[in-house]
């Protein structure tokens, strides 16, 4: 606890005893009185994962007050741990022991003054879209898993923030992020394969560090990576090849300056570039832990971002960040989604730039006609997914299991529709026939009964209400016994 | 002796009174403060 006061990310905390989210939410609302500002919020499911008894991830926004807030909460190896944003003030929940948690409130520094240089300095690719061919859609994978690799330093584990928690959340978060700009589960998920510590003497100038696993950039020249140049050799690039890690991210403890004085959170490769070169040797981020902290930052899922090959908002390419008015709720402030680089007292919404996503009737992108218009990083992201995730071979596969839906397109379905869900298996993932069980839930937490055994489910909207959540899970077990689950989040309109 | 054996009696059904009667309660709180909230110092 004494550690975790004395982080440079901790304002306040509190002792909390963290009760069970499964038996405390009704019908899919949580009220929830928050210690240290003592006031009470009603959250409403809108993304719920229920592994089973032992491992869930819950996430909640409030609706219909001025103040957006969003409350995440993981429960899984016996820990109960999570994040709480409402509006400029975020949270983060430890867990201790045996349900006993610290609550920190998260402190505010210079990372959200004035001009963000950080949270990711996209470098500079523009030598690669001159030269570069179209990107290639071979994909060698049906259901695209990007695994990663964390791994951290003695700075940052002397931090205090236990990092097996904070990773665990990262991966829920990215994966959220996808799940809420509507990217198909069959073109990308992240997955964690692990968590290693690293010798590594921290500098102070991020690009520097990043260049220890990163081989072939030049800062001097602010030319890109050779994708001709070989590996890394470091340890990081060693545990990588171990792992079967398709990209790597890096915890560091220290601050890192920019040349102004504010703060930079993290860095990161891109590892496929605006003209589709491929360069896997790029594939690295570094994220500070006492940033990772701020939920309200979102800075793991935008270093990975990046990692994807998206790009900062003032970039000539619609794989990137995007900045709204958001209508009526939140009195029309504006709103960045996750590529977007922040302004004093700016916000991050859970979004990746998407034309067809719209937040609080807003769309979330714009239509890209061509590759230097637009903003639509989701389009970017699903050609990437598979290119990325193909990167390693996957050393321990478990079933990788994608839900589609028909008839196509629209995210959303109306009250009145029938839709028909698909469970799509990655081909490489264990041995056909396979075995299906597809149930639904109002709450994400209460599953029915089994309601298909086949790799299909025809749902009828009738009788739905706009508003409404349906749950729907599918688990799949293949011929020797490996078994994949995944979640779609219908949303009625 | 009697007399502090039943006032120490009567205590203790009354806590464990209170205890039963507050665990439905508790329960039904996501978050259940144990400590007074501490300003971290830098």
């Amino acid at each position: 606890m004494a550690k975790i006061q004395r982080g440079n990310y901790a304002e306040k905390t509190v002792f909390v005893k963290v009760g069970n989210l499964s038996n405390i939410q009704k019908d899919g609302k949580l009220s929830v009185r928050i210690p240290i500002i003592d006031v009470q919020y009603v959250f409403h499911a809108y993304n719920v994962k229920n592994y089973g008894e032992d491992q869930y991830s819950w996430t909640g926004k409030t609706k219909n007050t001025e103040s957006y807030g969003r409350l995440s909460v993981h429960y899984t190896e016996g820990k109960i741990f999570g994040d709480i944003e409402i509006e400029d003030t975020a949270f983060r929940l430890i867990d201790l022991s045996e349900g006993i948690g610290v609550l920190v409130k998260i402190k505010e520094d210079g990372g959200d003054k004035e001009d963000a240089v950080g949270c990711g300095n996209a470098r500079k690719d523009i030598k690669f879209k001159e030269n570069g061919s179209e990107l290639s859609l071979e994909k060698n994978n049906s259901v695209c898993y990007v695994s990663v690799l964390f791994l951290y330093t003695d700075a940052a584990a002397q931090e205090g923030p236990d990092l097996s928690q904070l990773a665990y959340s990262a991966i829920q978060d990215a994966n959220e992020a996808l799940e809420n700009s509507a990217v198909s589960s069959c073109d990308l998920r992240f997955k964690s394969v692990g968590l290693a510590s690293i010798d590594m003497e921290e500098s102070s100038f991020i690009t520097e560090d990043l260049e220890i696993f990163i081989m072939g950039y030049s800062q001097a020249d602010n030319a890109w990576l050779d994708p001709n140049s070989p590996f890394g050799t470091t340890q990081a690039n060693t545990l990588r090849d171990d792992y079967g890690a398709d990209v790597v991210i890096v915890f560091t403890g220290g601050t890192y300056d920019s040349t102004d004085g504010d703060p930079i959170h993290g860095e990161a490769g891109i590892s496929v570039s605006l003209g589709g070169n491929l360069i896997p040797q790029a594939a690295f981020g570094i994220v500070s832990v006492n940033s990772a902290m701020n939920c309200k930052r979102k800075i793991f899922t935008h270093e990975i971002g990046h990692i994807m090959g998206l790009l900062h908002q003032d970039r000539m390419f619609y794989g990137r960040g995007y900045n709204f008015e958001a209508g009526g709720l939140f009195g029309k402030k504006k709103r960045r989604t996750l590529m977007h680089t922040l302004k004093k007292k700016q916000k991050r919404i859970h979004h990746f730039s998407n034309p067809d996503v719209n937040f609080e009737g807003e769309p979330t992108g714009t239509i890209s006609a061509n590759v230097t218009d637009g903003y639509d990083s989701v389009e970017r992201l699903e050609q990437t997914g598979c290119i990325v995730a193909d990167f390693r071979e996957d050393l321990a596969p478990t079933l990788s299991v994608g839900i589609t839906f028909s008839p196509c397109c629209s995210f959303f379905v109306n009250p009145d529709n029938t839709r028909i869900y698909t469970a799509n298996i990655d081909n490489n993932t264990g041995q056909s026939p396979y075995q299906y069980e597809w149930r639904t839930s109002s709450d994400g937490f209460n599953y029915g009964l089994v309601l298909s055994t086949t790799n299909e489910m025809t749902q009828d909207y009738t009788g739905f209400q706009a508003g409404d959540i349906l749950y729907i899970k599918v688990i799949a077990t293949s011929f020797d016994g490996i078994t994949g689950e995944n979640f779609f989040f219908q949303e009625v309109f | 002796m009697k007399f502090q054996f039943k006032i120490y009696g009567c205590l203790l059904v009354a806590l464990l009174f209170v205890g039963w009667s507050n665990a439905p309660l508790l329960s039904q709180e996501l978050f259940t403060v144990l400590s007074e909230s501490t300003d971290s110092t830098q």
